[in-house]
């Protein structure tokens, strides 16, 4: 009944491209596709022949254990910014609170295997009532910005700020492990990004959040529920920010909920970086990773370089902003 | 303009504000008027400046994400400019606001880019920035006396609040007066129709996103003046999503072309309300946030409610007259 509202609904949310002719999008070799693992080969060349200590192993290790965490939420973002629902802003306070979450169900004498289904479940609850709200209609930047200040304040709350300690022994054995020799973060970073890519390539209901992101309409005509995309993407964000909020707690030892105070712009900036478009439809979960990455990698450079966290977050930005930019044009053009 | 059109624009924000009134006026037992009003209009200065740019370029259909940022910035001027008075203080930022403003406006425009991808990216780039420029740590005006005329408190009003509300008022004129105020609405109420009507589709966005940079600079520059201070993490990401919250509350919707800067002053209230209700209550501050939290929801559920309701009415009056050849509007699937 409602159909006229929702279809000025559509034509809002495409403003950015204001040229009315139809145009294709989906899945083609393009010269955008190429840009960013070049602009990662020369980074990692000139990085490494101008500054001393950037090769070594330790290095290295450091580099992909910082970008791993970012890297697991922009992989596992992907999904839903590929249906077309933009990004998510809660990513910071929903994986403090599986951190928060996995601390406190191990002090309540819950086995470790439990306690992190426990909290992926948790989140996934979570993020299941989001995608029901967005289902009905909502903005999905209102309504994980709304859950964002509803998750912290819940969760300050009833922490009062107080860090939540591990009682009966330390999470060292998980924080620290290393299975084949691998940080355990960048293990499951890797698998996450494997598993996802998967997804979104090879099943039925990854084509289908890829379909629903690039011309809505067209997949309402072939039968895409919208609301099992949503669901779908809603539920692997979920998924991933409990791993990463796991992770966290397990490295440091501890959790708080002043924990991931940036993480919700850095998983932005990587799924940027990787050239995901945010119309939706166009990118993989891989160039997110890649995003990922090549942050940690150009922040880790000025580090050597000695050069202060503002610094470093100029990079960052500029980075962002060449990036897109680029890709961008590039995009263009080939449509051209 | 009939009734329904007001009804519709702000029925919704105006209730919640007054019951939000009326339950902190019987629950708290040190509520006094007029300190509440004073507090309220206090947030206008910072929140409410900040949410008048991120509306003007909501209403164009764009969105400006670098808002926060760029008072991060332009307090950072203003107290390294403030040896030479507040007049200039103030001015310089400003200045500096609207060139960087139309900058980026003029970019996107140009490249028919995502402004809200553009604008993230800006945000980081300038929050890098005003970290470097304050080398990370707190810079304090070197003359604590330029911060006096924004201290002196006249029953409801200070200088801060009365020329915030002036500036929102200056913009909500220009928005519904001038020709590049309706322009700015046409480009996001319906782009494609615009441009065929023969709106120019890069000067509004130009506009709307020079008085986002003004306004936002000058928010900046207002707090830091007032506090004698500026930090590069003065203003982190919740400026951003109190301004987006008061924005949304107060009835702008994100589709574009609607809005009044009417609905950012009542949203500001509610917000600003919100803390200064649970202040007098002695709440902490994340109490305060997740009251925000869920009014944003509560609101933003209601209005989804209430505009499927009107247009439901709608829906109903068009078919009540009985034109036999009117196609009847397919229900979609």
């Amino acid at each position: 009944m409602a159909t006229p509202v929702v279809e000025s609904r559509r034509r809002g949310r495409d403003r950015s491209n204001p040229n009315p002719t139809p145009r294709r999008r989906g899945w083609r070799p393009s010269t955008s596709a190429a840009a960013l693992p070049l602009a990662l080969l020369a980074l990692a060349i000139v990085g490494g022949s101008f500054t001393s200590g950037f090769f070594s192993t330790d290095n290295i290790k450091s580099v992909l254990i910082n970008a791993s965490l970012t890297g697991i939420v922009a992989v596992a973002m992907t999904p839903l910014t590929l249906s077309g629902n933009m990004v998510a802003l809660n990513l910071g306070s929903s994986a403090m609170l599986s951190g928060i979450l996995f601390v406190t169900l191990l002090n309540h004498g819950v086995p470790p295997i439990v306690a992190v289904v426990a909290v992926a479940l948790a989140m996934l609850a979570v993020g299941c009532v989001q995608a029901l709200l967005v289902i009905r209609g909502l903005n999905p930047v209102v309504t994980t910005l709304a859950a964002d200040s509803i998750i912290y304040g819940a969760v300050a709350e009833l922490t009062n700020l107080r860090d939540v300690i591990p009682k009966h022994h330390t999470l060292a054995w998980l924080g620290s492990s290393l299975p084949l020799g691998v940080p355990i973060q960048v293990f499951i970073f890797a698998i996450v990004a494997v598993l996802v890519s998967l997804f979104t390539s090879k099943t039925v209901a990854g084509r289908q959040i890829i379909l629903a992101g690039a011309g809505r309409e067209t997949a309402e005509l072939s039968g895409v529920s919208r609301p099992k995309v949503i669901i779908w993407a809603f539920g692997i964000l979920s998924l991933g920010v409990a791993v990463a909020g796991v992770l966290n707690a397990a490295q440091l030892g501890i959790a708080s909920s002043t924990d991931f105070p940036t993480l919700t712009f850095d998983v932005i900036a990587a799924v940027l970086v990787g050239g995901t478009s945010f119309q939706g439809g166009k990118g993989n979960p891989a160039r997110s990773a890649g995003g990922a990455i090549l942050i940690a990698v150009v922040t880790n450079i000025m580090l050597l370089h000695n050069l202060s966290t503002g610094w470093q977050d100029t990079g960052e930005g500029l980075l962002v902003l060449v990036m897109i930019v680029v890709l961008h044009v590039l995009s263009r053009r080939s449509e051209r | 303009m009939r009734l329904s059109d007001l009804r519709d624009r702000y029925a919704v924000p105006l209730v919640v504000l007054v019951v939000e009134w009326l339950v902190f006026a019987s629950i708290s037992s040190n509520f006094s008027r007029e300190s509440t009003v004073y507090a309220i209009l206090n947030g206008f200065p910072l929140i409410g400046l900040v949410a008048t740019g991120l509306a003007v370029t909501v209403i164009a259909g764009e969105l400006d994400f670098s808002v926060a940022s760029t008072a991060a910035v332009a307090g950072v001027i203003a107290v390294r400019v403030s040896s030479a008075g507040p007049l200039i203080a103030i001015v310089v930022p400003l200045i500096c606001g609207m060139a960087y403003g139309f900058l980026q406006g003029y970019v996107i425009a140009k490249l028919e880019i995502s402004s809200l991808v553009f604008s993230l990216a800006m945000m980081i780039l300038l929050q890098g920035v005003a970290y470097v420029t304050t080398h990370n740590s707190t810079i304090v005006m070197s003359d604590l006396k330029v911060s006096d005329p924004l201290l002196v408190r006249w029953g409801i009003f200070s200088l801060g609040s009365v020329i915030a509300i002036g500036v929102l008022a200056l913009v909500g004129a220009a928005l519904a007066f001038t020709k590049y105020g309706r322009e700015i609405y046409a480009v996001g109420g319906g782009r494609v129709e615009a441009i065929s009507a023969g709106v120019p589709l890069q000067r509004p966005i130009r506009y709307a996103f020079c008085i986002s940079g003004g306004t936002a600079s000058l928010a900046g520059a207002l707090t830091a003046i007032r506090e004698g201070s500026a930090s590069g993490t003065g203003f982190s990401t919740t400026l951003l999503l109190s301004a987006s919250a008061a924005v949304l509350i107060g009835g702008i919707g994100l589709r574009g072309g609607r809005g009044t800067m009417l609905n950012v002053a009542l949203g500001v209230a509610i917000v600003q309300g919100l803390s200064a209700g649970f202040a007098a209550l002695y709440a902490q501050f994340y109490a305060i946030q997740l009251a925000t939290g869920l009014m944003l929801f509560f609101v933003v559920i209601l209005q989804t409610f209430m505009e499927s309701l009107s247009a439901r009415t709608r829906l109903r009056r068009r078919q009540s007259v009985r034109h036999p050849k009117r196609p009847v509007i397919s229900v979609g699937t």
